[in-house]
């Protein structure tokens, strides 16, 4: 799946210690699951590595590291970290750490699977790429942190829970439009044009509609109380599927582009 | 009248028109790697030029039904834009209302944008070889004056630059450099360096457009980014 050589990176130096820079970090967030001061220890030791990690990265590329799917995903598991950080410091949400660091953990685990190429295309050394590549995959973070909320309000029905979920699925939309414009501005300023009509993009825009509906729901009370959580759920799915699905599953044709 | 316009402005038929949207671009995501060969050039092209030369009913249906209900699409949100700011807007709601209507009228724009870009757009890719000349229409052409390229240590290309001159009715331009991601304005066309080959043969791959829809898609892409950062102020205040 998606480009995964692990044995290559034996070779290269640089991606090996990338590699173990977001391991690291995935185990330590697993060990932030142990209870009480302890746990949230192993959590913070987990960021400053986390963080150590997309450090290096900028370093070794030159570059802000958002251009390649390894550096995509930890961004991704960054920001869902640092979420997790702020809602625990407000004491938002109760147990949110069970459903959302084994996620962080699980997508810097995928990271690692991942090739770092470390050469940026000139396509992409523009801040309209980086631009878009920050609010898309902080959109998919925060989606996923609204999921969490949003699964642990299914299991526990206290409906501040699903408020919560609704607000952070608003900004997760907010973020993915924002994406989608200023994606569509550096992509027109590449290759003349602002869609293209492949099945990435079209999943792309069947999750912004899922969120539509849920927003439009959501926000009109016609939804509320659990389909609605079980609606931003899936949202969340249909980001996962449109990032690491669309490719493995529905074959993706070689683009020009 | 008075039930068809209910009937556009209702929230049911939003959602089935959202969820009619999705299926359909489900459809499309599994159509187009079935069909790859047959939508190989549909980015190429303007989309109703497109369809007009594909012909195969079977393999682009969805696209017609995807067009009829974006329209439908279009016109409830542009009911709903009238019908909210119709009713009872004062200072103290203003963001309130204006902010989703923002983001309605921003998403008609970007639709408005790619019908003008579908119908009236221009898009075509010229191969030229370095010192030699693509033709552009019917009396212009570009020559490739220059071709330069850099690669990093491990032979992937970091940058590169055209030198091009413009030629219409046998007039020569002054010369312009044209780079990745940094479009060309020249002659009524905007020109972008899609592609480059620097082997024996040296040459580059020039998309040469005329887009009468993006900056309609610009300005809609604008207004959507206005009314969400509305909307986030108003969730932020809550």
């Amino acid at each position: 799946m998606c480009n995964v050589d692990v044995f290559l990176y034996a070779d290269d130096r640089a991606a090996f210690i990338a590699m173990l820079l977001v391991l690291v970090p995935a185990a330590l967030y697993i060990l932030g699951l142990s209870e009480g001061k302890k746990g949230f220890v192993f959590f913070l030791t987990g960021l400053a590595v986390h963080v150590a990690s997309i450090v290096f990265r900028a370093v070794k590329l030159g570059a802000l590291p958002l251009a390649e799917k390894y550096d995509n995903i930890s961004f991704m598991a960054l920001v869902m970290a640092l979420s997790y950080l702020w809602l625990r410091r407000r004491q938002a949400v109760e147990s949110l750490e069970l459903a959302l660091l084994p996620v962080v953990a699980t997508l810097l685990a995928v990271a690692g699977l991942h090739k770092t190429i470390n050469t940026v295309s000139p396509f992409m050394n523009t801040p309209w790429f980086y631009m878009h590549t920050f609010f898309y995959f902080t959109s998919y973070a925060f989606l996923g942190v609204g999921a969490c909320i949003g699964a642990i309000y299914i299991l526990s029905g206290r409906s501040a829970y699903e408020r919560l979920q609704y607000r952070w699925t608003l900004f997760s939309w907010m973020a993915l439009s924002a994406s989608l414009v200023v994606g569509g501005v550096w992509f027109y300023m590449a290759y003349g044009t602002y869609w293209l009509w492949t099945s990435k993009e079209l999943w792309i825009t069947l999750t912004w509609l899922l969120l539509g509906l849920y927003m439009h729901a959501r926000m009109t009370s016609w939804m509320r109380g659990r389909p609605a959580a079980v609606l931003g759920c899936l949202c969340f799915a249909a980001a996962l599927f449109t990032y690491f699905g669309v490719g493995a599953v529905i074959p993706a044709p070689p683009t020009q582009f | 009248m008075r039930a068809v316009y209910r009937f556009l402005i209702s929230l049911n038929t939003l959602f089935v028109v959202f969820t009619i949207c999705a299926v359909l671009a489900l459809v499309g995501s599994l159509t187009l790697p079935a069909n790859l060969a047959f939508f190989s050039g549909i980015d190429d092209t303007p989309l109703f030029k497109w369809l007009s030369d594909a012909g195969n009913l079977k393999a682009t249906w969805w696209i017609f039904v995807f067009i009829v209900v974006l329209a439908l699409l279009a016109t409830s949100m542009a009911l709903c834009i009238v019908e909210d700011l119709r009713t009872g807007v004062s200072r103290k709601n203003i963001l309130q209302k204006l902010s989703p209507q923002l983001i309605h009228l921003g998403t008609l724009f970007v639709l408005l944008g790619y019908l003008l870009t579908s119908a009236y757009g221009l898009r075509a890719d010229v191969l030229i070889g370095k010192g030699e000349t693509g033709a552009i229409g019917t009396n212009a052409s570009l020559h490739l004056v220059d071709l330069n390229a850099r690669t990093d240590e491990n032979g992937y290309f970091t940058d590169w630059k055209a030198v091009l001159r413009f030629v219409k009715d046998g007039v020569e331009s002054d010369t312009m450099v044209l780079r990745p991601v940094h479009p060309v304005r020249v002659g009524g066309y905007e020109l972008f360096f899609k592609s480059i080959d620097m082997g024996d043969e040296q040459a580059a791959l020039i998309r040469v457009c005329r887009d009468p829809g993006a900056g309609w898609a610009l300005l809609g892409g604008a207004l959507l980014l206005l009314g969400s950062l509305g909307l986030a102020y108003i969730r932020l205040r809550a």
